[in-house]
């Protein structure tokens, strides 16, 4: 029993199925998605359909996009790169997901820009869907507070 | 069932076997109750986006060009959706990668007093 419990020891510690826990992508996202939550309720409630709102919410725009770019850089950083691990690709998955919530940031504060945004029109959930996506796969391995 | 690391200590591989076993059923339920249900949001949440889409577009309120623009994100959306899944599934054999080594490591500790750290 102990020679077998010894090999397996050896034989699947070093196995990373997805990337370690990355407390500072992980600060940068659920930072982020704090100031996208409140920008797509504000959407929601009409506060948006001018365009002439897009200037006070401009830094709110800059502030989620600079702290997803920068957290989707500290994941490939630290997302190993030898193609034959498993975190290989699930870090490569995890990247994306982080890349589309960047996109669906983007696409939204363009259309506030340049139309303003008309609640109801299907226009906040695909954001809402790929940020809620970033901000939970990155949390996943979270330690949990008092951690046990 | 939950079973206590400071005291555990299979006599053989088929006890360890029934251990690990329990203890993967109970990730695996804990597992899909929680992420089935998040995929089913955000599939419910991108269809109602859709449906508003259509909506606005037959009243007059968006013109055809916006709402293809729109229906394109939600449908990038769903694919967010899926690699959601995807990862969450592979976080979920990670759990079970750990869970394991964390009961050979009880177990090697138990029986010759050595702390292995995984």
């Amino acid at each position: 029993m102990r020679a077998v419990l010894i090999l397996c020891t050896f034989l699947i510690a070093a196995c990373e199925i997805i990337p370690r826990y990355n407390s500072e992508a992980d600060t940068l996202i659920t930072g982020a998605y704090q100031d996208i939550s409140t920008i797509l309720a504000k959407a929601d409630l009409g506060a948006f359909t001018s365009k002439s709102s897009f200037a006070g919410e401009i830094d709110t725009y800059a502030s989620i996009i600079g702290k997803l770019e920068t957290a989707k850089i500290s994941v490939g950083n630290k997302t190993p790169t030898n193609s034959r691990q498993p975190a290989a690709k699930t870090g490569a998955t995890l990247d994306s997901i982080i890349g589309d919530c960047i996109t669906q940031v983007k696409a939204f504060s363009d259309d506030h820009r340049d139309r303003g945004i008309i609640p109801g029109i299907g226009a906040t959930q695909p954001v809402r869907v790929a940020c809620d996506a970033a901000a939970r796969a990155i949390g996943v391995n979270r330690p949990l507070v008092g951690g046990n | 069932m939950s079973i206590d690391l400071a005291t555990f200590n299979p006599a053989n591989v088929s006890e360890f076997t029934k251990a690990l076993t329990s203890e993967i059923s109970d990730l695996g339920k804990d597992w899909w109750n929680k992420n089935s249900s998040i995929v089913r949001g955000y599939i419910r949440s991108l269809a109602h986006a859709a449906q508003q889409t259509g909506k606005a577009l037959a009243a007059g309120v968006i013109d055809a060009a916006y709402a293809k623009e729109l229906l394109e994100r939600q449908k990038d959306a769903f694919g967010t959706a899926i690699k959601f899944g995807e990862f969450m599934t592979a976080a979920l054999a990670q759990s079970v990668v750990d869970k394991a080594f964390g009961l050979i490591a009880a177990a090697i500790k138990n029986k010759t007093g050595i702390s292995i750290s995984l």
